[in-house]
């Protein structure tokens, strides 16, 4: 019996290589879906009727401010990122970078989505990389922020409107 | 020769499977080519991205207007090089050729912050309500 199947069969000494295949194929196709997803970054939203002012109440409107003197970012950043010890102000008021993930949350956490808008006022002279390393960590915490910029540079250095010229 | 014709007839193997081994040998090489080219592939004028630890991904889209600021200040519009003031000249007749495009911007992490807005400010200027700022995800 045993020496009938022997002989009916033969042993195969080919390696099974279909799951290999396998693998290999839906590798393959992962990456070459992948390859236009490469772009990544950042919406920011300039609105076209710039030029109008908008009344700026404490509820609705938050401006971070970054600007040299709290922040000193003017030369290219290393691979050291942002210096220790750097602030932006949101409001007026003073946060530290390493604290923005959570502060931003606490600011965005109860509001609605089309109310999750972050206004970015910088000193041009500013590092762009900077600013964008700052925006991101803003964005950590609440990842349906929106951005605005705001073209007015004076807010970067005095870090947001007066509430009292208002 | 006789003989030898009457022992291939007696070894009886006739291997009916396809032979796989060319197919994985250029499913391999294609694998790596993704693999290797993916991370490096960017469109339009190669720059030096800002690094940020968490940038959303965004797809590509046809209609899509890739702007690039170098660190020599010169522009890009897709592949095409110019000046500031043809830029913004450029960036105009692009938004009235398609008014649903998006734009996206990519500029050198060394730029200081002013010449972006300023930028930006012109992408505006030309009837754009929304510019994607391009950054590479930076590993820790």
């Amino acid at each position: 019996m045993g020496m009938a199947v022997g002989k009916k069969g033969g042993l195969q000494s080919d390696m099974n290589v279909t799951p290999l295949v396998d693998v290999l194929l839906v590798l393959l196709i992962i990456f070459m879906v992948m390859t236009p997803l490469a772009l990544r970054g950042y919406d920011v939203q300039i609105p076209r009727d710039a030029g109008v002012v908008i009344p700026q109440t404490d509820q609705t409107q938050f401006i971070m401010s970054i600007s040299e003197a709290d922040c000193p970012i003017t030369a290219p950043l290393g691979l050291q990122g942002l210096p220790p010890g750097c602030t932006v102000r949101i409001n007026k008021e003073v946060v530290r970078v390493d604290a923005l993930p959570q502060k931003a949350e606490e600011i965005f956490k109860n509001r609605k989505k089309e109310e999750k808008i972050l206004f970015i006022a910088a000193q041009e002279k500013l590092n762009y990389e900077g600013i964008m390393q700052i925006v991101d960590l803003a964005k950590t915490n609440v990842p349906d922020l929106k951005m605005g910029i705001v073209t007015d540079e004076k807010l970067a250095v005095s870090g947001g409107f007066d509430s009292a010229s208002q | 020769m006789a003989r030898a014709r009457s022992k291939k007839l007696s070894a009886p193997d006739v291997n009916s499977e396809i032979n796989v081994t060319p197919l994985v040998d250029v499913m391999l090489v294609l694998l790596i080519i993704f693999m290797v080219v993916t991370p490096m592939l960017q469109k339009g004028q190669a720059v030096k991205l800002p690094l940020t630890l968490n940038p959303e991904k965004k797809a590509e889209e046809k209609s899509q207007i890739m702007v690039v600021i170098s660190a020599t200040k010169d522009f890009f519009i897709d592949k095409a090089r110019m000046s500031e003031g043809q830029f913004a000249v450029a960036i105009k007749e692009a938004y009235e050729r398609n008014l649903n495009a998006s734009v996206v911007l990519k500029a050198d992490a060394r730029l200081p912050y002013g010449e972006v807005k300023k930028t930006m400010m012109k992408i505006k200027d030309a009837g754009f309500g929304n510019v994607g700022l391009v950054t590479e995800k930076r590993e820790q």
